[in-house]
């Protein structure tokens, strides 16, 4: 049942091209594995697509745009208008993108380079730090969010600590976690300092010159005007 | 035509309860060939002997069926009572009708008929068996031992003691092995080193035993009896019989470099032996390291000083060639590499060890001289989590198996820690605890009442912040998360077969599993031969093993080894596979198919040809072969095909 819905996803993108691209973690994660289960078991792919309006012929190639830049690499580059050398971006990929490994095989799970890749390719420096590949506390904050405070809270402590000024990442959820969940944070940890979070694709777009209006940061809860300003981003 | 005799055993009431023994042999004597029919209460009985005999004698039979108990009970019995009548043994049968018969059926109509089958496809089989003789091999009077660790030691040993004379090979430049490596041994505390150089020097100064350290198996040919082998000695650019073994060369050699027997945590010089107490106390020269290799001609520090002028340069590489009956492999294990598992961070937090280099922080020989003290900055650490199952018993990610003794040398881990450093906490993540063995549970209790901790859960990471140790894990017993800092994280690293060991398990042609340990005859009965005779293993090169059962396990297999080579000759069952040369085409499907390399391709005659001493007549070959060439002595195609004849006669 699961796999209907993303295989109905990828019974439409083949009429498009080969290639699916997924900007959002989980996404990509659904859509991936989908694919990597039926690409193994034809004879469940065949179930499926009795179900389906039309069927899928299981040749798409799903991919994040992460993948898509580290292999496009230098039209990325070409487009950079903003020096964004000051910025020290902690790489945040949470647990989707990476796992399971098997299926997924996206990076290495434990210690991945992609999103420093890509950092780094925006003229932006990348700050690695331990916790990078742990869990935000997903949808705990729906009904345990004391949980997902705490888990957040670590990730971001430990960003700060090993010298971050903002944070990044892939997933609307991990990216809700870690920015929407700070004012709880601070009230439960006094001594936290709030520090904005962006999504890639906002990151990307600074650096290619967007204009403000166009960026969206007015839904972070975490205003990054600030630091944007003082390496004169914005 | 053959006169057979039938002769059906009651046993007792075993057989004649459910089978109408009285109608079954008249039934009998009417059957084609059989010439004489009688049955008796207890046929294996000497007077059941005599019946047999005796009939034998007067009826001039040529073959006899006992109709009665599986053959693996008495066949060898009736065989030699035929014997004893004149008769060759394997024109002597027998025809199971009590575990394939009576003691499954209660119908005694069914049974008797069953039985009657039964014996009919004997009479069959036995029309066509021709007299056969044992094959007789003789025997060199020689063991070679494979490896040099405490497995290789004790059986060497053990075959030199029994007065038989024993090669001992050993890739590295001493023996010992990993035992050689540990600080103490549980559940006793004994000073490894000092149970083990004992034996060590025992060995060294055997008059039967001739050792052959730094040296490798090139070549093995032959069977079972008479094994020739091909032995480099490789060049250790020092003329041992020379050297006094006085130790200046590797005193002055300028050269360091990481010493493999301290886990890469102390230098050793480009010279060197690997420890103080090696045996033999000899130095050989490491050429990938040496000044006078890498530029040629330089340094010569070593040639310089030495008192005997030992050192040779020119040494080359020499092929020793000997003849051996039978063979011990005991290759030992390696730790699984600890750099697969990433979530630990070996290898780039240096403060995270495994169990083997913990083992050199503690042993009074190693790079501290016993104190526990950190790579990284000397200091004293004053918490160590363990980390139990590193790569054990992960099907998905890493070995699926219990690498058996890291439950018990962690646990001598966190006592010794506690000795060492009185305030010192250790903390211990396990999955189970295992200790299965003598005093092992008593000793694990102590560790607890000592001080340690232990915590039931994996550790998903360890990472290095700010110059602290984190290690986060999970108690499964009260379903919470742990954080705890940690000044050194030691890995119970599983154990692995000897890495490279690959060649020489082709070389042997025995048989891996599919974790590359050396498999067994049988894994109950026969756990000390592998599948080729004459072969045998010993140690953690078969299994993961703690060091009383390596010792154990190597007597075992050395007392095999005597067995054989206390013996002129020995002696095989002829009921193997032969070939027929007029028929075999040599294309080589039996050579493929056969589990024990009994036979090879004649490249001048180009027919199979089989080692009889290795074949165990399981039969793959003749079932194989598609011209009937390969075929079973005494079990031919003919023959099974009559028996099933017979027993679908409906009559």
């Amino acid at each position: 049942m699961s796999l209907i819905a993303p295989l109905r996803i990828l019974a439409k993108a083949q009429h498009e091209g080969e290639r699916v691209l997924a900007p959002c973690s989980i996404c990509y994660n659904t859509l991936k594995r989908a694919n990597f289960i039926l690409k193994e078991d034809e004879e469940t792919l065949d179930i499926i697509n009795e179900h389906l309006e039309e069927s899928y012929d299981g040749n798409e190639t799903v991919l994040h745009p992460l993948e898509f830049f580290r292999d496009n690499a230098q039209l990325v580059k070409s487009k950079v208008k903003k020096n964004l050398k000051e910025l020290k971006v902690g790489c945040y990929y949470g647990c989707l993108l990476l796992r399971p490994d098997n299926e997924i095989k996206f990076d290495d799970p434990e210690k991945p380079t992609i999103f420093e890749t890509f950092v780094s390719m925006i003229g932006a420096t990348p700050i690695d730090f331990p916790l990078k590949v742990e869990c935000c506390g997903s949808y705990l904050v729906v009904n345990s969010p004391d949980a997902a405070v705490e888990a957040s809270y670590k990730l971001l402590r430990n960003a700060q600590g090993n010298g971050a000024d903002v944070i990044v990442t892939s997933c609307p959820l991990c990216h809700y976690n870690l920015d929407a969940l700070q004012g709880k944070i601070k009230k439960a940890h006094p001594e936290f300092k709030e520090i904005p979070v962006f999504y890639f694709s906002q990151l990307l777009a600074i650096a290619l010159g967007v204009e403000k209006q166009n960026l969206g940061l007015e839904q972070n809860k975490v205003s990054p005007n600030e630091i944007l300003k003082e390496y004169d981003l914005l | 035509m053959k006169r057979i005799g039938v002769f059906i055993c009651h046993c007792g009431i075993n057989i004649a309860k459910t089978v109408d023994v009285e109608a079954l042999t008249e039934e009998i004597k009417k059957y084609p060939g059989v010439e004489y029919a009688e049955n008796y209460k207890y046929m294996c009985s000497d007077p059941g002997q005599n019946l047999v005999i005796n009939a034998i004698k007067e009826h001039k039979l040529d073959a006899v069926v006992v109709a009665a108990c599986s053959p693996t009970l008495h066949e060898n019995t009736f065989r030699n009572a035929s014997e004893r009548g004149g008769l060759n043994r394997y024109v002597c049968e027998m025809a199971n009708i009590r575990e394939h018969c009576s003691w499954v059926h209660d119908d005694k109509k069914v049974a008797t008929k069953k039985a009657a089958h039964i014996i009919k496809s004997i009479i069959e089989k036995v029309k066509y068996d021709e007299p056969l003789e044992p094959i007789h091999v003789s025997v060199t009077k020689r063991a070679l031992v494979i490896g040099g660790g405490i497995a290789g030691i004790q059986a060497a040993l053990d075959i030199a003691n029994a007065g038989v004379e024993t090669i001992l090979v050993e890739k590295g430049p001493s023996i010992g092995g990993r035992m050689a490596q540990l600080s103490e041994t549980f559940p006793t505390l004994d000073c490894s080193q000092c149970i083990l150089t004992p034996k060590m020097v025992e060995v060294s100064q055997h008059k039967k035993i001739k050792l052959l350290s730094y040296s490798e198996i090139e070549e093995i040919a032959g069977s079972v009896g008479n094994f020739k082998v091909k032995i480099k000695r490789k060049a250790a650019y020092v003329d041992h019989a020379k050297c006094t073994g006085c130790g200046m060369c590797y005193e002055k050699c300028p050269v360091k470099v990481d010493s493999e027997f301290e886990e890469n945590m102390g230098k050793r010089k480009a010279i060197y032996t690997p420890f103080p107490q090696a045996v033999p106390n000899k130095p050989i020269i490491d050429k990938e390291h040496c000044t006078f290799f890498l530029k040629p001609g330089k340094c010569r520090v070593c040639q310089i000083v030495c008192p005997v002028q030992a050192v040779d340069f020119e040494q080359q590489d020499v092929i020793l060639e000997e003849e051996v009956g039978a063979i011990v492999v005991a290759t030992g294990f390696d730790l699984y590499e600890p750099e697969r598992l990433k979530e630990y961070g070996y290898g780039t937090i240096p403060d995270v060890l495994t169990s083997l280099q913990f083992e050199r922080l503690l042993s009074a020989s190693g790079p501290t001289s016993g104190d526990v003290r950190r790579i990284s900055d000397g200091k004293e650490p004053k918490r160590i989590v363990f980390i139990q199952c590193a790569g054990s018993r992960d099907k998905e990610n890493h070995l699926e198996y219990c690498s058996k003794i890291c439950c018990m040398y962690t646990a001598k881990h966190a006592l010794l820690y506690k000795h060492r450093v009185h305030d010192g906490e250790p903390i211990i993540f396990y999955i189970d605890v295992r200790t299965a063995g003598k005093g092992y549970e008593e000793f694990y209790n102590r560790v607890t009442d000592e001080g340690a901790t232990y915590i039931r859960g994996k550790v998903s990471k360890v990472y290095q912040d700010n110059g602290r140790i984190v290690v986060l894990g999970a108690d499964t017993l009260s379903g919470k998360q742990i954080e705890v800092e940690a000044d050194m994280v030691v890995l119970a690293t599983g154990v692995v077969p000897t890495r490279n060991n690959t060649e020489l398990v082709r070389r042997l042609k025995i048989q891996c599993d599919a974790n590359d340990f050396l498999t067994e005859a049988h894994p109950k009965l026969r756990p000390v031969e592998s599948n080729t005779a004459g072969i045998y293993l010993a140690g953690a090169a078969q299994g993961p093993k703690d060091i009383p059962e390596v010792v154990a396990q190597a007597s075992g297999a050395a007392s095999k080894a005597i067995a054989i080579l206390t013996q002129d000759e020995i002696t095989f069952e002829p009921t193997i596979a032969g070939v027929d040369e007029d028929l075999c085409s040599g294309c080589s499907i039996c050579v493929g198919v056969c589990p024990y390399n009994a036979r090879e391709l004649d490249r001048e005659k180009m027919v199979i040809k089989v080692v009889e001493a290795l074949c165990q007549g399981c039969g793959s070959c003749s079932s194989a072969c598609p011209s009937g060439a390969a075929q079973q002595r005494n079990l031919i195609d003919k023959q099974i095909e009559d028996m099933v004849t017979s027993v679908l006669e409906e009559k």
